[in-house]
């Protein structure tokens, strides 16, 4: 049996995308651990650069599977030719990084092979058994998990968990060009149109200070007062986390997370955030984070700089208060 | 049409955890509990597309102990039509595969044409059940769904990409469709809607009903381990401030002046 680890690349505007560079980190550890190779596979179409990109950063062999079909991604377009490469190739993990692509595939091609999927790793402890650990309830605790079942296993990689800094450049590893039989009607998805997310009418990314609000507000009034009556004394764009929005407190344009805005401001406030990774991933660039929460466990002071715990509706006025003070003198 | 909505019961997202003795879950007395967050989206979507058909009947299915039943409950009084509630035992503790074979042999059994869940669930978070479901049935499947049309023997759905873009594509019916949170109000229970879910049925097949074994069910039919459950390691940068209200506030503006210097 190999004990070659393979990672599903994908890829943006011809470069390896970052999550899928830190598979390829991940995969080298626990191919040295196994004692096997540290394979890839890339697929698209006139994708070789992305191939050759992944050969030099640290994979032996990268698997290049080209067809017209795989230009745009759809899930079957991807499931088939994966499934015939990791058949052939035997391999004992499968890893990609937990993209919202790689969760619309990678369970597809796992339940080919009678598996589930390891999702959203976000450490692991190679020992006897590759020991991965997740966070479960909202990232409130981390469960250490194992996959019983034969290779091949299937893992997917919370964005930023494993440090891609650390992969060599000009690593030799090889090319190798894999035929990729598909007929367009093995994809049931048919991509009608990608749409961009369009000028925001609300550019949080250049903001200094941001004001962000969560759930944990209650109600859209509360929000308005609290979240909106601190923006304006530090004279803050305002932010929210996605239940704010799904629950139409505020426009989308709000959103700081995976499916929002990337921020980096100079001074993050998080009121009642609990800290869910979605959420996280627009923040972490902040240069300072403050949190307010009642829940001394949630997730979001291990974000922060500073941490206040307690009810926001006692704290924020106080610090409206405090600021104006400070100001007045 | 027949939609089948498979939801989860979960503990409130604000609630404090304890861990139990065996150290690979959370003690369950005194927990509140929900329909997990993007489930009541799938459960409004569904709801959507029998309004917009004029007929066709909604089914909502949930494995989880006695206590999910009042998931299920709520499903119905939102207005659903019938319940299957995967109570026995040997449901129990499975991982998602094990989840998705007895959710499949739901959906077989009621002739489903479209099952509808959420995208991730607010407790263990695998967020792939929905897609081990569509592969068990080899029926399309699309994960975080924000929109849907219904078209002929097909479907027209955006799903949401990273950064807030949309792919807009059309997947022919029968389909799996991982609902993604916020794609439409969810409606407020009425208390007629509450009064009649009283009355609607709610079947509790057992494994043998539904053509399952032991082996692949629950805990037997499950590969995924958890081998222990901690409290996430603290990066201890974090500076608490104490005091009250007035204090910490003063306290912390003096910080972010003096020692942050951002403000």
């Amino acid at each position: 049996m190999s004990k070659d680890v393979l990672v599903v690349v994908e890829h943006e505007d011809g470069k390896a995308r970052r999550a899928s560079l830190e598979a390829l980190a991940l995969a080298r550890r626990m191919a040295e651990h196994l004692g096997g190779r540290v394979c890839a596979a890339v697929l698209g179409q006139g994708v070789e650069a992305v191939a050759n990109e992944v050969a030099g950063r640290g994979a032996d062999e990268v698997f290049l599977l080209e067809h017209e079909l795989l230009a745009t991604y759809t899930p079957d377009a991807y499931r088939l030719p994966l499934v015939e490469l990791v058949k052939d190739g035997g391999f004992e993990w499968v890893l990609a990084g937990n993209t919202y692509q790689a969760q619309d595939f990678l369970p597809l091609v796992a339940i080919a092979f009678g598996a589930p999927v390891v999702s959203d790793v976000v450490d692991v402890e190679l020992g006897d058994q590759v020991v991965f650990h997740r966070g479960v309830f909202n990232g409130k605790l981390v469960a250490k998990t194992v996959d019983e079942g034969p290779a091949p296993r299937f893992a997917s990689l919370q964005s930023g968990a494993f440090p891609a800094d650390e992969l060599p450049e000009g690593h030799g590893g090889t090319v190798t060009r894999k035929d990729v039989a598909l007929s367009p009607e093995q994809v049931r998805r048919k991509v009608l149109e990608v749409l961009s997310a369009g000028d925001q009418a609300v550019d949080l990314t250049a903001a200094e200070i941001i004001v962000s609000g969560g759930r944990g507000l209650g109600d859209k009034e509360t929000f308005e007062s609290l979240v909106g009556g601190l923006a304006r004394v530090l004279g803050a764009a305002v932010g929210a986390s996605r239940p704010v929005v799904d629950n139409e407190w505020l426009p989308h344009e709000h959103q700081v997370g995976s499916s929002g805005q990337t921020v980096q401001p100079k001074l993050y406030v998080a009121l009642a955030i609990s800290g869910a990774i979605q959420h996280v991933i627009g923040m972490r660039g902040s240069q300072v984070v403050v949190a307010v929460n009642r829940d001394k466990d949630a997730p979001i002071f291990n974000e922060a700089t500073y941490g206040i715990v307690g009810d926001v509706k006692e704290v924020v006025p106080a610090l409206i208060q405090a600021i104006e003070e400070a100001k007045a003198q | 049409m027949k939609i089948l909505v498979a939801i989860k019961q979960v503990p409130d997202p604000d609630a404090r955890l304890v861990l139990d003795e065996s150290r690979t879950g959370i003690v369950e007395t005194d927990l509140q509990w929900e329909v997990n967050e993007s489930d009541r989206y799938a459960l409004e979507t569904a709801l959507r597309i029998r309004e917009g058909q004029g007929s066709g009947e909604v089914v909502v299915c949930s494995v989880g102990p006695e206590r999910a039943r009042k998931a299920i409950t709520s499903g119905l009084a939102m207005g659903c039509d019938r319940g299957v509630h995967l109570v026995a035992p040997e449901y129990q503790g499975g991982d998602p595969l094990a989840i998705a074979r007895a959710l499949v042999a739901v959906a077989k059994k009621e002739e489903a044409d479209l099952v509808l869940t959420g995208t991730r669930s607010d407790d263990l978070g695998w967020a792939e059940t929905p897609l081990l479901v569509a592969g068990l049935l080899d029926w399309p499947a699309v994960f975080l769904t924000i929109g849907v049309e219904l078209q002929d023997g097909a479907l027209k759905v955006t799903r949401e990409l990273e950064g807030g873009r949309k792919e807009v594509s059309e997947v022919p019916r029968p389909a799996v469709l991982a609902i993604q949170s916020g794609i439409y109000p969810v409606r407020y229970t009425s208390l007629k809607g509450i009064m009649a879910a009283k009355r609607k049925p709610v079947d509790q097949p057992t494994p043998a009903e539904l053509g399952l074994s032991g082996d692949e069910i629950g805990r037997p039919g499950s590969r995924l381990k958890i081998l222990e459950m901690a409290p996430p390691e603290k990066k201890g940068q974090c500076e608490f401030i104490e005091g009250d209200p007035a204090e910490a506030a003063k306290k912390l503006v003096e910080k972010l002046r003096l020692e942050a210097k951002v403000l």
